[in-house]
């Protein structure tokens, strides 16, 4: 080996562990505090759901057996008020309902405000006005759809009395077999302000010339609309569609503020996230099982979570 | 799209920034402009005409229209909140949208402010002393560990670029036992620090994603040229790296703020005592047992809400900007 390689293999090293050092300095006190405080224990979840558990303290291994256990819980899943369609059916058939209707309503809704709104004039204050929910406690808008829903106070009867519909007045969210739906109701009107803000986003993108050419070459409305818009907003779409899923398994804050940590009379709008927090933290405590239904969350979430990681 | 265009129609120019060129070049592409003229052109038309020329019409009219319309309707729920929080329980159950009798006070707000099983007045104080540290701390760290992850290549990155997406969809409810054990056995449950350290390892995720996509689309020639010229890697990185990252990192902090201050989850676990209770889990108390205290619920509600909502007015755009970046990454 001459003396000039040797040297240059030294400055290399040198070099590659200055750089090694600069990694760890840089990284070191962040990932620290993401390790103790994410990863660990989502770890600690995920290896505890295996175990038995006394109050909180782990106890002997039990394999999958709070996982069946959780299936035949009712206040997972109800099998016989699921196969009736009748509320309660149980966190989980809930927070998936949850996700059907109010996805797709959130979603449409966004991208026909964001048409709306594209080339108005102070289409940034309507906008704005849209967002305004998306911005605010989520607990506090689980107290406005309880103020909103009020047999007395709330402007959703008064509305339904203004129209002499007098009979349909009552404390909506008390109703076992429609509570959820004036929820996700809720949820929509909250969620709709950021779809409309993706997909505003997106069609400031568009170029106006094609839409111009398109027009003058006699393209109606919608089929600009289905070959030049939809085209370009399609992946926001999928970004949209799968963030408000996540947001939707994720509820817990809406559902807690109209019908305390129990969701609703009888559970009948609850959802997974406040089933983690009874089991957890109210008594009697089940560590196992909300070890089980987070990770059942989780499950839900991750494959969306990781289809728009790897969309680009 | 189908409505006549009006060349002096100021929506077709939008609020987009009028762009220079029709003072600075004089040719374009070969083509030759003609000099301004010295005065302004004496408009041909009356002022009355200008106006009707400017108010849209036909169907553009509907449109704003049913616009202006929607957009209030989405204001009526936080509309009522407000006027509930401004009016007195007996007029709040006539319906806040009755304007016959109208008394407006603020007993409302002061007796959110003294509310006995949780006081405004201290739980805001509360809010902010967790939220603002662990916003500038997850901004800074989240920063550090970016910069290597967008720059460099070392072995686990793969491995942390998996963790990072998972914890990004993970519930917050699935850190929760692990960390309740963790803040017991440390002495730090019920405390603000407690609270900090579990917000920062948590908004980590997102965080460093975020940043670390803004990093790569940073070019790198600026670090080189500082590196020729002798400058350390953290010398590069606390004057370059950091102060051209500063919008993005405005957006961080702000949609951060947003989310710690909202977040209801974390301190209903992790806050039990009355005096370190945080604003929005004060909110669901203030419901009472029988008849609900709207005025109270409404303005405990209002004094949560409006420190996001200031922060949102004054920042959107780095709100709206950090929004979109966040999820079209």
């Amino acid at each position: 080996m001459s003396v000039g390689s040797y040297l240059e293999d030294r400055l290399d090293r040198d070099v590659n562990r200055e750089k090694l050092t600069a990694i760890l300095v840089f990284m070191l006190p962040g990932l620290t505090l993401f390790a103790v405080f994410s990863v660990g224990p989502m770890l600690y979840s995920a290896v505890g759901s295996l175990f038995t558990w006394d109050g909180f303290t782990i106890g002997q291994f039990a394999g999958f057996e709070t996982w069946i256990a959780t299936f035949q819980d009712d206040a997972i899943i109800n099998w016989d008020n699921l196969l009736a369609f009748e509320y309660p059916m149980g966190a989980l058939p809930q927070n998936i309902i949850w996700m059907v209707v109010h996805v797709p309503l959130s979603t449409l809704l966004g991208l026909g405000l964001a048409l709306l709104f594209a080339d108005l004039r102070g289409r940034s204050i309507l906008r704005s006005m849209v967002f305004l929910a998306f911005t605010t406690p989520t607990v506090v808008i689980g107290l406005v759809l309880l103020f909103v829903y009020d047999p007395q106070a709330g402007i959703f009867n008064g509305l339904l009395r203004s129209i002499g519909l007098e009979g349909l007045v009552r404390n909506w969210v008390q109703e076992p077999q429609i509570a959820i739906y004036a929820l996700i109701a809720g949820g929509v009107w909250v969620q709709t302000g950021f779809s409309m803000l993706l997909y505003s986003s997106a069609l400031a993108g568009i170029d106006p010339a094609l839409l111009e050419s398109a027009r003058v070459d006699g393209a109606g409305r919608f089929r600009r609309f289905k070959d030049i818009i939809w085209p370009l907003v399609k992946p926001v779409t999928a970004v949209v569609v799968i963030m408000s899923m996540i947001w939707v398994i994720r509820i817990f804050a809406i559902v807690y503020a109209a019908g305390g940590p129990s969701g609703g009379p009888g559970g009948v709008f609850s959802v997974l996230g406040l089933e983690v927090y009874q089991a957890a933290f109210s008594t009697p405590i089940e560590y196992s099982k909300a070890m089980v239904v987070a990770l059942i969350e989780l499950v839900i979430a991750l494959p969306m979570a990781w289809y728009i990681a790897s969309m680009d | 799209m189908t409505d006549t265009h009006n060349p002096d129609d100021p929506t077709d120019a939008g609020n987009e920034p009028r762009s220079d060129a029709d003072s600075e070049p004089k040719t374009d592409g070969g083509r030759v402009y003609h000099e301004p003229p010295e005065t302004a052109p004496i408009s041909d038309r009356s002022p009355v005409e200008r106006v009707r020329a400017a108010v849209p019409s036909g169907p553009r009219a509907l449109r704003y229209a049913i616009a202006i319309g929607v957009a209030l309707l989405w204001l009526v729920p936080l509309v009522g909140l407000f006027m509930a929080s401004v009016r007195p329980l007996d007029q709040i159950i006539q319906g806040w949208w009755n304007f016959e009798t109208l008394t407006v006070t603020f007993e409302n707000y002061a007796r959110a402010w003294t509310f006995q099983s949780g006081p405004m007045r201290q739980a805001m104080w509360n809010t902010a002393i967790v939220t603002i540290p662990s916003v500038l701390a997850v901004t800074l760290l989240g920063t550090m560990v970016a910069y290597p992850f967008a720059r460099f290549d070392f072995p686990v990155k793969k491995w942390l670029f998996f963790l990072l997406i998972v914890v990004m969809a993970a519930p917050p409810e699935l850190v929760a036992m692990g960390n309740y054990n963790t803040l017991r056995t440390t002495g730090l449950f019920d405390t603000y620090m407690g609270l900090i350290l579990v917000h920062i390892g948590w908004g980590m995720g997102w965080v460093v994603m975020f940043l670390r996509n803004f990093l790569l689309g940073l070019p790198e020639e600026l670090e080189e040229a500082a590196r020729i010229d002798g400058a350390s890697r953290y010398q590069i990185f606390k004057s370059i790296v950091l102060p051209y990252s500063a919008p993005a990192l405005v957006s961080v902090a702000v949609i951060q703020f947003t989310w710690v201050w909202n977040s209801f989850f974390f301190p209903l676990v992790f806050m039990r005592s009355r005096e370190n209770q945080l604003a929005p889990q004060v909110l669901p108390l203030m419901k009472g047992r029988l008849q609900i205290d709207w005025g109270l619920v409404a303005a405990g509600s209002v004094l949560t809400m409006i420190v996001p909502i200031v922060l949102f007015v004054t920042l959107q755009r780095y709100y709206k900007q950090g929004m979109v970046a966040a999820v079209a990454d």
